[in-house]
Protein backbone atom coordinates (compact mmCIF):
# COMPACT_ATOMS: atom_id res chain seq x y z
CA UNK A 1 0.00 0.00 0.00
CA UNK A 2 1.18 3.51 -0.82
CA UNK A 3 0.26 6.55 1.32
CA UNK A 4 0.31 9.96 -0.31
CA UNK A 5 1.38 12.15 2.57
CA UNK A 6 0.12 15.33 0.89
CA UNK A 7 -3.36 14.15 1.86
CA UNK A 8 -2.44 15.04 5.45
CA UNK A 9 -1.45 18.59 4.45
CA UNK A 10 1.43 20.35 2.71
CA UNK A 11 3.04 21.80 5.87
CA UNK A 12 3.58 18.93 8.33
CA UNK A 13 5.32 20.40 11.36
CA UNK A 14 3.72 19.98 14.78
CA UNK A 15 3.51 17.00 17.13
CA UNK A 16 -0.20 17.61 17.61
CA UNK A 17 -0.86 17.43 13.85
CA UNK A 18 1.40 14.36 13.56
CA UNK A 19 -0.55 12.59 16.32
CA UNK A 20 -3.87 13.44 14.68
CA UNK A 21 -2.66 12.18 11.31
CA UNK A 22 -1.41 8.94 12.87
CA UNK A 23 -4.73 8.40 14.65
CA UNK A 24 -6.57 8.99 11.37
CA UNK A 25 -4.34 6.53 9.52
CA UNK A 26 -4.32 3.80 12.18
CA UNK A 27 -7.53 2.01 11.06
CA UNK A 28 -6.08 1.74 7.52
CA UNK A 29 -2.74 0.52 8.87
CA UNK A 30 -4.52 -2.26 10.75
CA UNK A 31 -6.00 -3.55 7.48
CA UNK A 32 -2.60 -3.92 5.76
CA UNK A 33 -1.78 -7.59 5.18
CA UNK A 34 1.10 -9.17 7.12
CA UNK A 35 3.51 -9.38 4.18
CA UNK A 36 2.44 -6.17 2.45
CA UNK A 37 4.78 -3.16 2.20
CA UNK A 38 3.78 0.29 3.36
CA UNK A 39 5.16 2.91 0.95
CA UNK A 40 5.33 6.48 2.30
CA UNK A 41 5.40 9.15 -0.43
CA UNK A 42 6.02 12.79 0.48
CA UNK A 43 5.51 14.10 -3.08
CA UNK A 44 3.53 17.34 -2.87
CA UNK A 45 4.51 17.98 0.77
CA UNK A 46 6.13 21.39 1.05
CA UNK A 47 7.48 21.27 4.62
CA UNK A 48 8.18 18.35 6.96
CA UNK A 49 9.74 18.53 10.42
CA UNK A 50 10.98 15.89 12.89
CA UNK A 51 8.24 16.63 15.45
CA UNK A 52 5.49 15.69 12.99
CA UNK A 53 7.45 12.76 11.61
CA UNK A 54 8.23 11.41 15.09
CA UNK A 55 4.51 11.21 15.87
CA UNK A 56 3.62 9.59 12.56
CA UNK A 57 6.61 7.64 11.24
CA UNK A 58 8.15 6.38 14.50
CA UNK A 59 5.12 4.33 15.60
CA UNK A 60 4.62 3.04 12.04
CA UNK A 61 8.28 1.99 11.92
CA UNK A 62 7.74 0.04 15.12
CA UNK A 63 4.73 -1.71 13.58
CA UNK A 64 6.07 -2.33 10.08
CA UNK A 65 9.86 -2.41 10.47
CA UNK A 66 11.55 -3.01 7.12
CA UNK A 67 8.17 -3.32 5.38
CA UNK A 68 7.90 0.47 5.71
CA UNK A 69 9.64 2.22 2.83
CA UNK A 70 9.97 5.90 2.03
CA UNK A 71 10.03 7.25 -1.53
CA UNK A 72 13.19 9.42 -1.86
CA UNK A 73 12.20 13.09 -2.01
CA UNK A 74 13.99 16.09 -3.53
CA UNK A 75 12.50 18.30 -0.80
CA UNK A 76 15.36 19.29 1.57
CA UNK A 77 13.17 19.34 4.70
CA UNK A 78 11.84 15.84 3.94
CA UNK A 79 15.31 14.48 3.28
CA UNK A 80 16.81 16.07 6.43
CA UNK A 81 13.87 15.03 8.62
CA UNK A 82 14.20 11.39 7.55
CA UNK A 83 17.94 11.52 8.33
CA UNK A 84 17.18 13.07 11.73
CA UNK A 85 14.63 10.37 12.59
CA UNK A 86 17.16 7.71 11.55
CA UNK A 87 19.75 9.31 13.81
CA UNK A 88 17.41 9.49 16.81
CA UNK A 89 16.14 5.91 16.35
CA UNK A 90 19.61 4.65 15.44
CA UNK A 91 18.18 2.70 12.51
CA UNK A 92 17.99 3.09 8.74
CA UNK A 93 14.63 3.65 7.13
CA UNK A 94 14.22 1.62 3.94
CA UNK A 95 13.85 3.55 0.67
CA UNK A 96 12.10 2.57 -2.53
CA UNK A 97 13.98 2.22 -5.81
CA UNK B 1 5.96 64.25 25.18
CA UNK B 2 2.76 63.04 23.60
CA UNK B 3 0.42 63.91 26.43
CA UNK B 4 -1.60 65.97 24.02
CA UNK B 5 -3.05 62.77 22.53
CA UNK B 6 -6.81 63.04 22.48
CA UNK B 7 -7.68 60.32 20.02
CA UNK B 8 -8.47 56.90 21.50
CA UNK B 9 -9.77 53.80 19.73
CA UNK B 10 -10.63 50.71 21.80
CA UNK B 11 -8.66 52.21 24.67
CA UNK B 12 -5.50 52.63 22.56
CA UNK B 13 -4.07 56.14 22.46
CA UNK B 14 -3.39 57.36 18.97
CA UNK B 15 -1.05 60.01 17.64
CA UNK B 16 -1.89 62.34 14.79
CA UNK B 17 0.17 62.01 11.60
CA UNK B 18 2.19 65.10 12.59
CA UNK B 19 3.03 63.65 16.00
CA UNK B 20 3.83 60.25 14.45
CA UNK B 21 6.09 61.92 11.88
CA UNK B 22 7.94 63.67 14.73
CA UNK B 23 8.21 60.40 16.62
CA UNK B 24 9.81 58.61 13.67
CA UNK B 25 11.77 61.60 12.42
CA UNK B 26 10.21 61.49 8.97
CA UNK B 27 8.00 63.83 6.97
CA UNK B 28 4.21 63.54 7.05
CA UNK B 29 4.33 62.95 3.29
CA UNK B 30 6.59 59.93 3.90
CA UNK B 31 4.07 58.42 6.32
CA UNK B 32 1.28 59.00 3.78
CA UNK B 33 3.37 57.33 1.08
CA UNK B 34 4.13 54.33 3.33
CA UNK B 35 0.45 54.02 4.16
CA UNK B 36 -0.57 54.14 0.52
CA UNK B 37 2.11 51.62 -0.51
CA UNK B 38 1.05 49.29 2.32
CA UNK B 39 4.51 48.87 3.87
CA UNK B 40 3.61 50.80 7.03
CA UNK B 41 -0.09 51.42 7.41
CA UNK B 42 -1.71 53.82 9.83
CA UNK B 43 -3.26 52.19 12.91
CA UNK B 44 -6.55 53.98 12.28
CA UNK B 45 -8.03 56.00 9.44
CA UNK B 46 -10.79 58.38 10.44
CA UNK B 47 -13.92 58.84 8.32
CA UNK B 48 -12.33 62.13 7.20
CA UNK B 49 -9.30 60.11 5.91
CA UNK B 50 -6.96 61.41 8.62
CA UNK B 51 -4.23 58.92 9.59
CA UNK B 52 -3.57 57.99 13.23
CA UNK B 53 -0.81 55.84 14.73
CA UNK B 54 -0.48 53.92 17.98
CA UNK B 55 2.75 54.17 19.96
CA UNK B 56 3.05 50.36 19.74
CA UNK B 57 3.04 50.46 15.93
CA UNK B 58 5.57 53.26 15.89
CA UNK B 59 7.81 51.37 18.29
CA UNK B 60 7.63 48.33 16.04
CA UNK B 61 8.80 50.48 13.19
CA UNK B 62 11.69 52.01 15.12
CA UNK B 63 12.85 49.07 17.16
CA UNK B 64 12.53 46.40 14.56
CA UNK B 65 10.96 43.00 14.89
CA UNK B 66 13.60 41.48 17.13
CA UNK B 67 13.68 44.20 19.75
CA UNK B 68 9.92 44.44 19.87
CA UNK B 69 9.60 40.66 20.37
CA UNK B 70 12.37 40.64 22.98
CA UNK B 71 10.60 43.36 24.93
CA UNK B 72 7.31 41.46 24.76
CA UNK B 73 8.95 38.26 25.98
CA UNK B 74 10.86 39.89 28.83
CA UNK B 75 8.76 42.67 30.31
CA UNK B 76 7.96 42.09 33.99
CA UNK B 77 4.28 42.79 33.43
CA UNK B 78 2.96 41.26 30.18
CA UNK B 79 2.66 43.83 27.41
CA UNK B 80 -0.21 43.81 24.97
CA UNK B 81 0.95 41.56 22.15
CA UNK B 82 0.72 42.90 18.60
CA UNK B 83 -2.28 41.04 17.17
CA UNK B 84 -0.61 40.50 13.80
CA UNK B 85 2.19 38.48 15.35
CA UNK B 86 0.81 36.96 18.54
CA UNK B 87 -0.16 33.29 18.28
CA UNK B 88 -1.88 32.32 21.54
CA UNK B 89 -2.43 28.73 20.39
CA UNK B 90 -0.52 26.25 18.25
CA UNK B 91 -3.39 26.21 15.72
CA UNK B 92 -2.91 29.92 15.07
CA UNK B 93 0.85 29.43 14.84
CA UNK B 94 0.31 26.62 12.31
CA UNK B 95 -1.90 28.82 10.13
CA UNK B 96 0.64 31.66 10.16
CA UNK B 97 3.53 29.31 9.48
CA UNK B 98 1.66 27.99 6.44
CA UNK B 99 1.10 31.55 5.28
CA UNK B 100 4.79 32.38 5.71
CA UNK B 101 5.76 29.26 3.77
CA UNK B 102 3.47 30.36 0.94
CA UNK B 103 5.11 33.79 0.94
CA UNK B 104 8.60 32.21 0.90
CA UNK B 105 7.65 30.00 -2.04
CA UNK B 106 6.36 33.04 -3.92
CA UNK B 107 9.87 34.58 -3.84
CA UNK B 108 11.98 32.83 -6.48
CA UNK B 109 15.27 33.67 -4.73
CA UNK B 110 14.06 32.16 -1.45
CA UNK B 111 12.12 29.19 -2.84
CA UNK B 112 15.06 26.69 -2.81
CA UNK B 113 15.57 27.07 0.95
CA UNK B 114 11.91 27.72 1.86
CA UNK B 115 11.25 24.23 3.23
CA UNK B 116 14.35 24.32 5.46
CA UNK B 117 13.58 27.79 6.80
CA UNK B 118 9.88 27.06 7.38
CA UNK B 119 10.57 23.70 9.03
CA UNK B 120 13.21 25.24 11.33
CA UNK B 121 10.82 28.05 12.31
CA UNK B 122 8.10 25.42 12.79
CA UNK B 123 10.27 23.35 15.12
CA UNK B 124 11.23 26.37 17.25
CA UNK B 125 7.65 27.64 17.45
CA UNK B 126 6.06 24.25 18.08
CA UNK B 127 8.62 23.54 20.83
CA UNK B 128 7.19 26.52 22.70
CA UNK B 129 3.70 24.98 22.74
CA UNK B 130 4.79 21.36 23.31
CA UNK B 131 7.04 22.15 26.26
CA UNK B 132 4.89 24.76 27.99
CA UNK B 133 1.41 23.27 27.69
CA UNK B 134 -0.18 23.57 31.12
CA UNK B 135 2.93 25.36 32.45
CA UNK B 136 2.86 28.84 30.91
CA UNK B 137 4.03 31.20 33.69
CA UNK B 138 1.68 33.99 32.58
CA UNK B 139 0.92 34.61 28.90
CA UNK B 140 0.59 31.53 26.68
CA UNK B 141 1.78 31.34 23.10
CA UNK B 142 4.45 32.82 20.88
CA UNK B 143 5.21 36.04 19.13
CA UNK B 144 6.01 35.03 15.56
CA UNK B 145 7.03 37.88 13.29
CA UNK B 146 8.93 38.05 10.05
CA UNK B 147 10.04 40.36 7.31
CA UNK B 148 10.84 38.29 4.25
CA UNK B 149 12.08 41.39 2.42
CA UNK B 150 14.78 41.75 5.08
CA UNK B 151 15.08 37.93 5.38
CA UNK B 152 14.48 37.88 9.12
CA UNK B 153 12.19 35.69 11.26
CA UNK B 154 11.66 36.22 14.99
CA UNK B 155 10.10 33.81 17.50
CA UNK B 156 9.68 34.53 21.20
CA UNK B 157 7.75 33.07 24.12
CA UNK B 158 7.22 33.73 27.82
CA UNK B 159 7.54 30.05 28.69
CA UNK B 160 9.75 28.17 31.14
CA UNK B 161 12.81 28.00 28.85
CA UNK B 162 15.12 25.21 27.73
CA UNK B 163 16.79 24.49 31.10
CA UNK B 164 13.52 23.86 32.96
CA UNK B 165 12.26 21.74 30.05
CA UNK B 166 15.36 19.54 29.83
CA UNK B 167 15.60 19.17 33.61
CA UNK B 168 12.45 17.06 33.43
CA UNK B 169 14.51 14.35 31.75
CA UNK B 170 18.02 15.43 32.84
CA UNK B 171 17.66 16.68 36.44
CA UNK B 172 21.43 17.01 36.79
CA UNK B 173 21.50 20.05 34.49
CA UNK B 174 22.36 23.29 36.29
CA UNK B 175 23.08 26.10 33.83
CA UNK B 176 21.27 27.52 30.81
CA UNK B 177 24.56 27.21 28.94
CA UNK B 178 24.67 23.41 29.46
CA UNK B 179 21.00 23.09 28.58
CA UNK B 180 21.36 25.01 25.32
CA UNK B 181 24.41 22.98 24.36
CA UNK B 182 22.57 19.69 24.92
CA UNK B 183 19.44 20.89 23.15
CA UNK B 184 21.40 21.77 20.00
CA UNK B 185 24.01 19.02 19.96
CA UNK B 186 23.04 15.80 21.80
CA UNK B 187 20.45 13.22 20.82
CA UNK B 188 18.08 12.70 23.74
CA UNK B 189 16.53 9.25 24.08
CA UNK B 190 14.97 9.54 27.52
CA UNK B 191 11.34 9.50 26.46
CA UNK B 192 11.12 6.52 24.16
CA UNK B 193 9.03 5.70 22.23
CA UNK B 194 8.45 9.44 21.86
CA UNK B 195 11.57 11.50 21.25
CA UNK B 196 10.92 15.03 22.41
CA UNK B 197 13.85 17.34 22.76
CA UNK B 198 15.53 16.62 19.45
CA UNK B 199 13.95 19.34 17.32
CA UNK B 200 16.67 21.92 17.91
CA UNK B 201 19.35 19.61 16.55
CA UNK B 202 17.32 19.51 13.35
CA UNK B 203 17.05 23.32 13.44
CA UNK B 204 20.84 23.56 13.60
CA UNK B 205 21.31 21.31 10.58
CA UNK B 206 18.47 22.79 8.54
CA UNK B 207 19.68 26.36 9.03
CA UNK B 208 23.30 25.41 8.29
CA UNK B 209 22.12 23.72 5.08
CA UNK B 210 20.15 26.85 4.17
CA UNK B 211 23.15 29.09 4.91
CA UNK B 212 21.07 30.87 7.57
CA UNK B 213 22.22 32.43 10.83
CA UNK B 214 20.48 31.84 14.15
CA UNK B 215 20.56 33.70 17.43
CA UNK B 216 18.80 31.66 20.12
CA UNK B 217 18.52 32.74 23.72
CA UNK B 218 17.13 31.00 26.79
CA UNK B 219 17.83 32.28 30.29
CA UNK B 220 21.27 33.92 30.34
CA UNK B 221 22.68 31.71 27.57
CA UNK B 222 22.86 32.90 24.02
CA UNK B 223 23.69 30.63 21.12
CA UNK B 224 24.80 31.71 17.68
CA UNK B 225 24.87 29.62 14.55
CA UNK B 226 27.10 31.21 12.01
CA UNK B 227 25.21 30.47 8.82
CA UNK B 228 27.87 28.58 6.97
CA UNK B 229 26.50 25.69 4.94
CA UNK B 230 29.80 23.83 5.19
CA UNK B 231 30.17 24.23 8.89
CA UNK B 232 27.36 24.11 11.43
CA UNK B 233 29.52 25.43 14.25
CA UNK B 234 27.81 27.04 17.18
CA UNK B 235 28.94 29.50 19.81
CA UNK B 236 27.32 29.76 23.24
CA UNK B 237 28.00 32.74 25.48
CA UNK B 238 26.50 34.33 28.58
CA UNK B 239 24.45 37.47 28.14
CA UNK B 240 23.68 40.16 30.71
CA UNK B 241 20.14 40.55 29.31
CA UNK B 242 18.53 37.20 30.20
CA UNK B 243 15.26 36.10 28.63
CA UNK B 244 12.30 34.48 30.36
CA UNK B 245 11.48 31.73 27.89
CA UNK B 246 13.00 31.34 24.46
CA UNK B 247 13.92 34.01 21.95
CA UNK B 248 15.11 33.23 18.43
CA UNK B 249 16.11 35.33 15.45
CA UNK B 250 16.75 33.67 12.09
CA UNK B 251 18.60 35.64 9.38
CA UNK B 252 18.76 33.86 6.06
Amino acid sequence: MKIEMKKFGDVLTSRQAGRESYAAFLPTARDIANQEELIIDFAGVSVLSPSWADEFLTPLLEKFGKRLKVVPSPNPSVELTIKTIEEVLKKKISKTG
Amino acid sequence: MYNSVKMKINGIKLLSIGEAADYLGVAKTTLRRWHKAGNFRATFVSPGKHLYYSITDLEKKTMGLAKSAFNWANSNEPLTAPADWYCPTSDIFKTRLERMNGELLARPAQEPIASLIASAAGEIGNNSYDHNLGNWPDVPGTLFSYDLGKRVIVLADRGVGILATLRRIKPELITHHEALNIAFTKIITGRAPEHRGNGLKYVRKALAQAGARLQFQSGDAQLKLLGNADEDRLQISTTDTPTRGCFAVIHY
